[in-house]
């Protein structure tokens, strides 16, 4: 009999709970031999008989769950790295032995030992050290050598570099036959150190495999339309920009697009979260990764792959998990300076020791090894990172992707949030009251290509496409060639308030027309305005909307500060004006009018669902378009500062107070080793007791 | 005195072998998936094992 097999990524799984129902459930099913789930990796591998299923029924059943299954295809993504648990285990076997015969060494120096079973002790330890420091210890010597290859130091150079020293001068002293002899700390050295480093990778893997999954969505077949009108299947990776592509009903948009059919409706819950399918007409964005509701939807492909949204969320994902940006910037610059003082203070020991105070040489040489390892800057260079780690974390298990660490540091530091109104605090489509059809019909002629909500909202339902000669002017309105305009009622010249949001439209005929809105606030709304009472976080309201309806949003919501009517560069001015007089302004929006904003402020916050133009100018990007989820980010991002400040203080306390005792030799460098591993073990710590933003 | 000669080799080579099997628990990728295996084993079929399902679980290419 032959079996068929797929992998599928799962979608709405957050605990092994879930992955053990499945796999109990499909199991059962008929022709089923293998279900086996991941629950880390959100990924599931079915194994049956193709008489009785086939991919598609099994992938129906699970959705049929509650969950979402796509095949899922392995990328090109980087290799995962190779597990350190073997190189971890050695270690801890030969500092376990090797700790039991120090006890022996030990006592036998307060009583009688002999010199012969002294030095087979020295033996045995040697024996056990030597594959540790060979093969456990590599994994710090070889990034230290690729490093000096290109002519730098990392936090490796000193661990490889008193591994080394230390080893070679037990072996040496074993030989001579004194009692000089520190396997056993060369081995604990090894042992916490890749402790740090197993804890590390496992972090990594579980963000990557979480970045591969969202990538995972765009990896499907796409319908081309040819120019003769036939139809090809084909890769979504190998579709272009510029291309036509058809998705049925059902089918998963390949590629981000326009829609060239009239109307479509979209699903984008894998996207934004938004279970509510989203209606879309001609000349309208589609994002890939959505499902088509209600189709078949032609559209013109735009963005395609990495450069998609999702791509491009996807990538955030990986940068975030990696860490790339300022924490190694930290930890390289912090090498930088600090292995130099390292190394230098491991010399000035050595040299005092044995050129001014005349001690031995292998005395000496283990002064200047405590040094080494005592200042070994792993607690240092951990403060930062062990916390950072964790908050990139549990955040982007919370559904808040922050894009690189010392965007945490700032969102921790803030203390005003200046938020859009339109798409941010209220829905991006607020409904349109009754007007008169034809003059909506004409107006909408000019809307149907702006990506503004109310925009949006006035064309929803219509059936046509957008006037040729539009010019979008950012914030303000839509001018069309003819002469008509429509957007807010200065860029029309109505000189009436409304206190609800509207659009005015002036006819090529001079004739002005106000369509009324209504607007909805999020839904966790005034939660999030509580929250920020709470945290003693003023508000201000920086809308380009006309002043009656910023008005009558700031007071059904109780915000007293608000700024209405701001162009693009008000709202950009506004901000540097509070970063002038000295406060940490964090913006909050979603349009490419707040995409100035955004990039000149202090820290700043945007949906997934929001703009391109606004995601990539963001440091922080909300999955769903819930104002609390920035709540729980605020929270924790204040959470981590506290906790690397602790780190940092703590640190700097334990070199002061170290370092002179190990340059006047009070230390040997096995208390050093359990010194500095007893750090940066407080120091991760410390890092644990940052808790999930719930 | 002389008995700790081989009974130091003795106990370290037990311990040796903890170490082997521990690697090999590695090597068979046993650490990869903590969390479904420990729930897998509540939820196990009361029966033996086909055949077909003992080939499926020992395939490397299904594991996830």
């Amino acid at each position: 009999m032959t079996s068929q097999s797929l992998t599928y990524s799962l979608d709405g799984v957050n605990c092994a709970g879930c992955i053990s129902k499945i796999e109990t459930q499909i199991g059962k099913l008929q022709g089923v031999i293998l279900a086996r789930g991941n629950a880390s990796a959100h990924r599931i591998r079915l194994v049956w008989d193709p008489v009785h299923q086939n991919a598609d029924t099994l992938a129906d059943h699970i959705r049929a769950m509650g969950y979402g299954a796509l095949p899922f295809h392995a990328g090109d993504t980087a290799p995962t790295a190779p597990s350190l648990l073997p190189q971890l285990g050695l270690a801890g076997f030969a500092m376990m032995n090797i700790m039991a015969i120090s006890f022996a060494v030990w006592a036998g120096l307060a009583t009688d030992m002999g010199p012969n079973s002294m030095q087979f002790m020295h033996w045995i330890s040697a024996a056990l050290a030597t594959p540790v420091v060979l093969y456990s210890g590599a994994v710090f010597y070889a990034p230290a050598l690729k490093a000096l290859r290109y002519g730098h130091m990392t936090m490796d150079t000193p661990i490889a570099i008193a591994i080394l020293i230390t080893y070679a001068a037990s072996i040496f002293e074993t030989l001579r036959g004194t009692h000089h002899v520190y396997f056993d700390a060369v081995t604990a050295l090894v042992f916490f150190l890749l402790i740090g480093r197993v804890i590390e990778r496992a972090l990594k893997r579980r963000s990557g495999d979480a970045a591969e999954n969202l990538r995972n969505l765009m990896q499907i077949d796409a319908h081309r339309e040819m120019p003769d009108g036939t139809r090809e299947t084909l890769p979504a990776d190998q579709l272009r920009a510029g291309d036509i592509v058809i998705v049925e009903t059902g089918e998963r948009v390949p590629a981000d697009g326009t829609l060239l059919s009239d109307h479509a409706q979209v699903d984008e819950s894998a996207i934004s979260g938004e279970t509510i399918p989203r209606d879309v007409i001609c000349a309208q964005a589609i994002t890939a990764g959505a499902i088509v509701f209600a189709g078949p939807a032609r559209l013109s492909v735009t963005y395609v792959g990495e450069d998609a949204q999702i791509g491009k969320i996807a990538q955030m994902i990986t940068d975030a998990a990696a860490h790339k940006g300022a924490i190694q910037k930290h930890a390289d610059q912090f090498a930088r300076s600090y292995i130099p003082l390292v190394l230098g203070g491991g010399a000035l020991g050595f040299l005092i020791w044995y050129g001014l105070l005349g001690s031995s040489f292998a005395d000496a040489l283990m002064i200047a090894v405590a040094v080494l390892v005592v200042t070994c800057p792993c607690a240092a260079g951990l403060a930062t990172p062990a916390v950072s780690a964790r908050a990139v974390n549990l955040l982007m298990a919370a559904g808040v992707v922050v894009k690189s660490s010392d965007a945490l540091e700032r969102l921790g530091d803030i203390d005003v949030i200046i938020a859009d109104k339109t798409g941010t605090l209220s829905t991006p489509l607020p409904s349109l009251r009754t007007c008169n059809p034809d003059t909506r019909l004409s107006a909408a002629r000019l809307g149907a290509g702006s990506a503004h909500p109310l925009a949006k909202m006035l064309c929803e339902g219509l059936d046509i496409a957008p006037q040729t000669g539009l010019t979008e002017v950012p914030g303000q309105g839509i001018l069309a060639y003819d002469g008509a305009r429509l957007g807010s009622a200065s860029f029309v010249g109505a000189d009436v308030i409304v206190d609800h949001p509207a659009l005015w439209y002036r006819a090529t005929d001079g004739h002005l027309h106000c369509f009324a809105f209504t607007e909805e606030p999020r839904p966790n709304l005034p939660t999030f305005l509580r929250a920020l009472k709470d945290q003693k976080l003023p508000l201000t309201l920086l809308s380009g909307d006309s002043s009656a309806s910023v008005a009558a949003f700031a007071g059904t919501h109780g915000i007293t500060t608000w700024h209405a009517g701001a162009s693009p560069h008000d709202k950009l001015s506004l901000l540097q004006d509070e970063l002038e007089s000295g406060t940490k302004p964090l913006m909050f929006g979603d349009g490419i009018n707040d995409a100035p904003a955004l990039k000149a402020a202090y820290a700043s916050v945007s949906f997934a669902s929001a703009t391109q133009v606004a995601q990539a100018a963001a440091d922080i990007v909300l999955t769903k378009p819930d104002p609390e989820l920035l709540t729980r980010a605020l929270a924790t991002a204040r959470d981590a500062q506290h906790l690397i400040k602790q780190n940092l203080w703590f640190s700097a306390v334990y070199n002061l107070v170290t370092v002179p005792l190990a340059l006047a030799g009070v230390l040997n460098p096995l208390l050093a080793a359990v010194l500095m591993s007893s750090s940066s073990i407080a120091v991760l710590a410390n890092g644990l007791r940052l808790r999930s933003p719930q | 005195m002389i008995s700790i000669l081989y009974l130091i080799p003795i106990s370290i080579g037990l311990g040796l072998c903890g170490l082997l099997g521990f690697f090999w628990s590695v090597k068979s990728r046993q650490y990869d998936n903590l969390e479904s295996d420990a729930m897998r084993v509540l939820n196990a079929k009361d029966r033996p094992m086909s055949d077909v399902e003992c080939q499926a679980i020992r395939d490397p290419t299904n594991r996830v």
